[in-house]
């Protein structure tokens, strides 16, 4: 046990050089260090990462979202009941439906003339496109169960549990990118979006410690689409109730026209939007100017030559913003939004729209902010306690076991850091409670180099030789070590699989502590044993 | 070297632990009805990570007014709030529970934020000593005691993304007046959309000058603390089995059942405590639960292990004695490292700030338990489980 090969020797050695170089950075200033935005003094392939602070220590704000499913059914259903709709009148001859209803997951209608049935159905396939549908989701169930009675002339579409699990996952992954474009234009630095589950999205923005401001720039959902003015019967008759079909109302920033009737299918929608600007309009009021993809292009210059003179509505999260007259066909593939705006409004409606709609509604679950100021309270007394902890355990070791004591005491200053190179080297996120789990790894820490002394003052007391008695010592001690951090570990890894948020912290710095703790304790402060005996050659141990 | 080490136990001891039994088991079964009944009479002091609810850390200037804060924050009629002292005259930590929807139109996660935002609009507005005068649309005139610096309203508004409201110095010298634009990008409109904006402007205002600071604001909604309470149960359960499982592979089963048996001790021994000492029980502490669950197996193990040593060279020793004499081997061992780990919590406990001293008083109570029971019931508790000594020998090669 006491023999060491020269590269076992080296290899301890480089470990501990390793750990070093790793805690370094946490102690030089960035201009030294250097990091991504700075270039520091010392070269590039040396380590510059320190350790990764959590919000709890750095100050900032977690906040926990959860997609609204319903939220998330109502807006497929919609749409569902607008593409059958559509889908039963693209071609000639047109069949005639009516009694669109949404109830539930589903969507059911009645057609006027039944004996259309067979060419409805034939119509409506697209909705349960399956090729399309495989190479989202990777299976082939078909979302809707259509069902129909040819002798009624009902059909009920219903949107199956997979296919909105799915609608679900697709709206959490959109909302991830929605929601990282517009932290992103906050200009905040490193902040993440976590999808969580199925439906939840983790976003922690380091030092915004306040919630309110990202929440709403957040929970704004710019839902934008250009729609057709629907002018074939007067307002009044729709606010009466005669909503034609395809129709819908609308209200609307303007005072003097409070409600539009708009015709529900959108010529472009946001999705095909590339840009958005906050610019001036021809009489210097502020506006936003927007540009379109090569597909909202093209639709949107087809439809404006379609409707020359007729007017459309730019509807933003349901609510028409402007309803402007189309003077001649707008080719360009780019337009001005022109809604009365002060120059705030203007600017975060262009970064809404340039983030992207969010598809579903958002609730908050949990959040938590942090100032810098408590933050920064927090690692200090962190640090003094452990600093003073970590006195009294060594003066309490060379106190029980003289120069064994200082050997353990080599090995706990090591285990600190790497302890440190690790969290860095890993860039763990050290928290709160992760500072006291080093404290409590301090202490628990000597437990394997107690165990190792007291066999040898056992072995001692039996009559072997120093080296002998060391030798048996450590080699004893051995499998009670892994016994008993083993166990320890369990309960670190647990904390790792269930804890949540800053509890996390507490895990990884007790795990990483088990793992030093051990490599320190029975291969460096060994080592530093047999270096000793090997020069010294006690007649005795005093222990 | 001559120097006299400092021993906490003789090197040799022949303490009779095992004799000693019947009033280690007594104890501790009477311990364990004491907690039992002191969790249902009184219950824990379950912190919002697991009840729902809100913290807020609050920073005066001066010391704080506990009676003041109180006061303001009671009057909001949130139900029950706990309003203390929290490291430092100057800091403040206000608790309240659960706000539960009355009827189904409320929304419950909603609430919670609703309430937190309660507290800090009252304990700025007082804490400011500003009266704010909103006309419904767009003018707000803003007035306080003393005279309030334009540039710093200015400073914020700019801050918080909302740079294009006109403040400006008020008729009176101690006034302000404040110009909100007409927002018209959501779907709500109108007058409800003006109140909206005016509770944002008028929040960072009464933050800006108010003398007291929010530090740390914690919001957990019902949904989450649901899942908090299973998560931990589930972890400290899991942490149980897979020890269950270890010591089973790695000794007998009558091993695993008393080491198990000293754990569940040691976790009903902690619930009493939290019962009694009213310390918040919160996601921290099921940390502490499983780190003193780790503890604890860590000592049963080493004892433990010389118990199998023990048997593997005394075949025809009676097990009494051998038990003794495994404790007693290893006592010394025990009180050291549990001395250490002592001195480093009791270092957390008195310097590692407020936060972290529930963690802390938890952590050095589970440290004393778990050493006793590794002790006075993991190993005595092996002579009532039938251990098979002739299997011994040859199960374990190392």
């Amino acid at each position: 046990m006491l023999h060491f090969s020269k590269a076992k020797q080296i290899a301890i050695w480089l470990v501990i050089l390793l750990g070093l170089l790793f805690a370094l950075p946490n102690f030089l200033t960035e201009n030294i260090r250097g990091s991504e935005d700075v270039e520091g003094v010392i070269p590039v392939f040396l380590p510059s990462k320190t350790v990764n602070l959590g919000l709890d220590l750095q100050g900032g704000s977690y906040l926990l979202f959860e997609v609204d499913t319903d939220s998330v059914r109502a807006n497929k259903l919609e749409s569902t009941q607008e593409e059958a709709r559509q889908l039963l009148r693209s071609d000639k001859p047109i069949i005639p439906a009516r009694g669109f209803r949404i109830s539930g997951n589903t969507v059911s209608f009645k057609l006027s003339r039944p004996n259309q049935m067979e060419l409805a159905l034939e119509r409506l396939e697209p909705l349960n496109d399956v090729s399309q549908n495989q190479l989202l989701s990777g299976n082939s169930d078909k979302p809707f169960v259509i069902q129909s009675d040819a002798v009624t002339g009902n059909i009920s579409l219903t949107l199956t549990e997979q296919a909105l699990t799915k609608q679900t996952k697709d709206a959490v992954a959109r909302s991830v990118e929605v929601i990282r474009n517009r932290i992103t234009e906050l200009g905040t630095k490193d902040p993440t979006i976590l999808r969580q589950g199925d439906s939840r999205i983790i976003v922690e923005v380091p030092g915004e410690s306040d919630p309110v401001r990202i929440k709403r720039i957040i929970e704004k959902t710019a839902q934008m689409s250009f729609h057709l003015v629907d002018s074939s019967v007067s307002i009044q008759e729709a606010l009466a109730g005669r909503i034609p079909p395809g129709a819908k109302l609308v209200t609307t920033t303007n005072p003097a026209e409070p409600d539009l009737l708009i015709r529900r299918r959108a010529l472009v929608d946001g999705a095909d939007l590339t840009d958005a600007q906050q610019s001036f309009n021809q009489g210097g009021q502020p506006a936003v100017s927007f540009s379109f993809n090569s597909r909202g292009s093209i639709r949107f210059g087809n439809a404006t030559a379609e409707n020359v003179n007729r007017r459309f509505s730019i509807l933003l999260d349901n609510e028409s913003i402007t309803a402007p007259v189309i003077r001649s066909p707008i080719l360009g593939g780019s337009g001005i939004i022109d809604g009365g705006f002060t120059v705030e409004a203007a600017n975060d409606l262009a970064i809404l729209l340039r983030a992207g709609a969010l598809p579903a509604k958002l609730e908050t679950l949990n959040e938590r902010s942090v100032g810098p100021g408590l933050g920064q309270d927090s690692i200090r007394a962190g640090s003094i306690a452990l600093m003073i902890g970590f006195v009294a355990v060594m003066i309490y070791m060379v106190l029980a076991y003289g120069l064994f004591g200082v050997f353990a005491n080599a090995a706990l200053i090591s285990n600190l850091v790497l302890i440190l190179g690790a969290l860095s080297g890993l860039q763990a996120t050290l928290t709160l409670p992760g500072i006291a789990g080093v404290i409590l790894t301090i202490g628990m820490a000597v437990d394997a180099n107690v165990l190792i002394f007291e066999r040898i003052r056992e072995e001692i007391t039996v009559g072997r030789t120093p080296l002998n008695a060391v030798e048996t010592g450590f080699l004893k001690a051995r499998s009670t070590i892994l016994d008993a951090n083993i166990t320890t570990l369990i309960a670190a890894v647990l904390l790792l699989l269930f804890g949540a948020g800053p509890v996390q912290g507490f895990g990884v710095t007790l795990a990483i502590g088990i793992f030093t703790s051990v490599f320190t304790a029975f291969l460096f402060s060994r080592m530093l044993t047999s270096y000793w005996l090997m020069r010294a050659k006690p007649k005795t141990l005093s222990l | 070297m001559a120097l006299a080490f400092v021993r906490l136990v003789p090197n040799e001891t022949s303490i009779g632990f095992v004799r000693l039994r019947k009033f280690g088991f007594a104890f501790s079964v009477l311990a364990i009805i004491g907690s039992i009944a002191a969790f249902f009479a009184l219950g824990i002091n379950l912190g919002i990570d697991f009840k729902g609810g809100g913290n807020i850390e609050v920073r005066t200037e001066q010391p704080a007014d506990l009676t003041r804060i109180g006061t303001i924050v009671r009057g909001l009629g949130l139900g029950e709030v706990e309003v203390r002292e929290f490291g430092s005259p100057t800091e403040v930590l206000i608790r309240f529970e659960r706000q539960e929807a009355t009827d189904l139109s409320q929304n419950e996660e909603r609430l919670q934020q609703q309430a937190a935002r309660k507290v800090h609009v009252a304990l700025y507005t007082s804490y400011s000593g500003i009266e704010m005068i909103f006309d419904g649309d767009q003018s707000v005139i803003i007035s306080a005691p003393i005279a309030l610096g334009l540039d710093k309203g200015t400073e914020a508004l700019s801050v918080f993304g909302l740079e294009d409201l006109t403040l400006s110095q008020g008729d009176d010298i101690n006034a302000l007046q404040l110009q909100l634009p007409v927002v018209v990008q959501d779907r709500k409109s109108g007058p409800e959309l003006q109140q909206q904006l005016y509770d944002q402007v008028s929040y960072k205002l009464l933050e800006t000058y108010s003398t007291l600071s929010s530090q740390r604001t914690e919001i957990v909604g019902p949904k989450v603390s649901g899942e908090l309470v299973r998560s931990g149960v589930t972890a400290v359960l899991g942490a149980l089995f897979c020890m269950l499982i270890y010591i089973w592979l790695r000794f007998e089963w009558q091993f695993s059942v008393g080491a198990v048996i000293a754990l569940v001790h040691d976790i009903l021994l902690t619930i009493g405590m939290f019962s009694l000492s009213r310390i918040e029980f919160n996601l921290a502490s099921i940390a502490a639960i499983l780190t003193i669950v780790g503890y604890s197996m860590n000592d049963t193990v080493v004892v433990y292990d010389r118990i199998r040593e023990k048997m593997r060279k005394y075949k025809k020793m009676p097990f009494e004695d051998l038990i003794d004499l495994a404790i007693n081997k290893t006592l010394s061992r025990t009180s050291i490292t549990s001395l250490t780990t002592l001195l480093a919590l009791v270092s957390l406990y008195f310097l590692g700030g407020e936060a972290l001293r529930g963690f802390a008083a938890t952590m050095i109570w589970g440290v004393i338990v778990g050493t006793y029971s590794s002790i006075f019931i993991a190993a005595p508790i092996l002579l009532l489980l039938n251990v098979d000594r002739s299997e011994m020998g040859d199960n374990e090669a190392g």
